[in-house]
């Protein structure tokens, strides 16, 4: 009694610690005072906020929000990024520096993790951000530090760059392309319930998203080199400009990278981000409604059709019938033609000389969403399949016996019993039959696919300079539409340009 | 066993509030060493303030300026530069050095370039509102016969979950009339393997 006693407690205490720290809130640990005022959050004041432009109250809200451990790094990002436009800057570095050592840890481990786990659902696990994200995360912060008159610091999260450059994006190539170990119980479970359900495998891979290629793999950001170029000619280093000049010039040889250096002439460079990064969506594969050429009906019968195609089992002793399921395999996917661009030319003008400049464009960061989905895609089909044949499997075999008992149990009552004791085991076995049902669709409702991305990053980026005589001089930033109608004016308050020196100007259209 | 269970119950209550609620703090010696995560930290100013104040100390040049002028040289802290890759507060190291050369009697420091604002600010101040004794002269201020300037540099190797971070330290002494470098010092004894959990519970 003593022992039993000891093992509930001892089991009751773990349960409690393992879920009870769980959720932690987004404003734990920050200088509040620094940051937009928190607000309670609501998902439609929210949308409004942001569409009008105020990205502090939007940070404000998601500040008050409490998150799961496993998605700090995600809501970190959209927050600081909301900051970085609203022009907290120092909030926003906060937040980013707080970020960027999570993620360097979480980076870490994915990298040096050998067997993955395939019936572990991806949005249960930790977040760690994509390899995008890790280095915008410093393009960012490096531009909060330069926005808030510290250059020093700033050219420390360019350091930060070049150095994850080096250190982190040559090895996930190798990481990305190397094909994954699934743990081999798991494997071999999913080849029993294949063969139990009839699926041709081999059809089934055909419908995987293709494999990457080394083409696919993520490693540089031609606005990271762009603003490493323009930060290393401010800070005089000519030797490491000219090397981001020629890696820049290599990645997008249509943009005029080129930031001349005049004695007599102080130049003028803009960066400016507009729309906002598309978004992952989840593609599913219905077996058998999509893979019907792939059966080898193992003697149940399909019905319905398409998508909704089910399999019904034959029935068990005793004329049980196992409920009528489909099997879901899902997987990330992008679409970049469907995103919505708002914002199609920036076009900068000066107002002491009239002169006009359309910037070129520098990077499109949908194309790093882009990658990321290809490198990911067809291990999640894999690790999909896997999970689900699996999970299926057993929610089947728990079925069957659920069922069984249910029918054994009342065996007398069903055969001889009077009407209302029948009546009883009806309902019974109508609850029984029920709660299998809802077991059974309950694996394809958590069959899920990881589209957690930062929001907030923006679509594009797009830059050009001025070079100008030493005096001050005022500038107007115009966000077109493809009609050439101007979407939003931003007026840059004057600033000095001298001889010889370059000055870096941001400006954002992202809502 | 309702007190089996109502025993069972405020025992989980209880470890719930503490294991997420409290929190711990220890006081330790200043000067003991405490690596929490491998980046820069107030051990590396200790170890890399002491070797260069040492060595700037016992400088010669700095010993033969007081013999050929009769006094110990004036000197003022200028710009020690973080070229690394991590945020570093580079005027924590300015001070201790500082601080150090002053108690050596070595040199004498004057106010830094914003020190220096607020006590000119505090002069005219003066020259308007104090009395004629106590008021400070204007157009009296010590110059400096050198300027201290340094770098804070780093060099990062990574390999899977294990990382080296070196540190490189340079501290300068400059001649203000002839821009000569009359003491350079360096300390390079800052290095650290860091390796960081590959799997997580």
């Amino acid at each position: 009694m003593k022992k039993k006693f000891l093992f509930i407690v001892l089991s009751i205490s773990a349960a409690v610690v393992l879920f009870s720290c769980k959720t932690v809130s987004s404003a734990d640990g920050l200088e509040l005072s620094a940051h937009p005022k928190v607000v309670n959050y609501n998902e439609k004041k929210f949308n409004s906020e942001f569409n009008k432009g105020n990205f502090s109250k939007c940070a404000g809200m998601l500040l008050s929000q409490s998150i799961g451990e496993n998605s700090i790094i995600k809501q970190n990002l959209d927050i600081a990024l909301l900051e970085h436009f609203a022009g907290y800057y120092k909030a926003s570095s906060e937040i980013m520096n707080k970020t960027d050592r999570l993620m360097d840890e979480a980076v870490t481990k994915s990298i040096t993790k050998s067997v993955a786990s395939a019936t572990l659902n991806e949005n249960a696990s930790e977040y760690a951000g994509t390899p995008y994200e890790y280095i915008f995360i410093n393009v960012f912060n490096a531009l909060n530090y330069y926005n808030d008159g510290n250059m020093e610091d700033a050219l420390v999260e360019i350091r930060k760059i070049n150095n994850k450059q080096k250190e982190y994006s040559a090895k996930y190539g190798e990481v990305a392309l190397k094909k994954e170990s699934i743990d081999s119980k798991e494997i071999t479970d999913a080849d029993i319930a294949a063969s139990f359900f009839g699926v041709n495998v081999a059809a089934l891979k055909l419908k995987s998203p293709s494999a990457p290629t080394e083409n696919d793999v993520f490693k540089d950001s031609e606005t990271a080199r762009y603003l490493s170029m323009i930060f290393m000619k401010m800070s005089g280093d000519e030797g490491n400009a000219r090397v981001d000049y020629d890696i820049l010039k290599k990645m997008n040889p249509a943009f005029n990278a080129y930031v001349s250096s005049d004695d007599k002439k102080g130049n003028v460079s803009f960066l400016t981000f507009s729309n906002l990064i598309g978004k992952r969506y989840e593609q599913n594969i219905y077996f058998p409604g999509d893979v019907l050429s792939g059966i080898f009906t193992v003697n149940y019968s399909i019905v319905g059709y398409g998508e909704n195609a089910m399999i019904m089992l034959p029935l068990l002793s005793d004329n049980i019938q196992i409920p009528a399921f489909r099997i879901k395999f899902a997987y990330p996917a992008f679409d970049k033609t469907c995103i919505e661009k708002k914002v199609n030319t920036v076009r900068v003008s000066c107002d002491e000389t009239g002169e006009i400049l359309y910037l070129e464009k520098l990077e499109d960061f949908n194309d790093a969403v882009a990658k990321d989905v290809k490198v990911k895609g067809s291990k999640a089909f894999a690790r999909s399949v896997v999970r689900s044949l699996t999970k299926k499997m057993a929610a089947i075999t728990a079925g069957t016996a659920t069922l069984t008992t249910a029918a054994e149990a009342f065996d007398g009552v069903r055969k001889n019993g009077s009407f209302g004791e029948q009546m009883l085991y009806r309902l019974a076995y109508a609850s029984a039959y029920a709660s299998v049902v809802a077991a059974i669709e309950a694996v394809d409702v958590s069959e899920t696919a990881d589209l957690r991305q930062c929001n907030y990053l923006p679509g594009e980026s797009n830059a050009g300079s001025f070079n100008l005589a030493p005096g001050v001089y005022s500038f107007t930033v115009d966000y077109l539409d493809v009609n050439n109608r101007i979407i939003k004016e931003d007026k840059i308050k004057p600033l000095e340009v001298r001889a010889g020196q370059t000055v870096l100007v941001e400006s954002e259209c992202v809502n | 066993m309702k007190k089996y269970v109502l025993v069972i119950l405020a025992f989980a209550a209880s470890v719930a509030l503490f294991s997420c609620s409290s929190t711990k703090v220890e006081r330790v010696d200043s000067e003991e060493v405490v690596d929490m995560d491998g980046y820069w930290n107030d051990s590396d100013v200790r170890i890399v303030c002491e070797s260069l104040i040492n060595d700037c100390v016992s400088s010669k040049t700095i010993a033969n300026y007081s013999k050929v002028n009769g006094r110990a040289p004036v000197a003022i802290v200028g710009k020690i530069s973080n070229d690394s890759d991590e945020h570093i507060d580079t005027s924590i190291v300015a001070k201790r050095f500082q601080n150090a050369i002053i108690n050596s009697g070595v040199m004498e420091f004057v106010s830094d370039k914003f020190e220096r604002e607020e006590l000119r600010e505090e002069r005219f101040d003066q020259a308007d509102n104090a009395s004629e004794k106590t008021a400070k002269a204007i157009g009296n201020e010590t110059g400096a016969d050198y300027m201290l300037l340094g770098s804070i540099k780093s060099i990062v190797q990574k390999e899977g979950n294990k990382s080296v971070r070196a540190y490189f330290v340079y501290a300068e002494l400059h001649d203000m009339e002839s821009n000569k470098i009359v003491w350079s010092g360096e300390n390079s004894s800052i290095k650290k393997i860091i390796k960081r959990p590959s799997a997580k519970f």
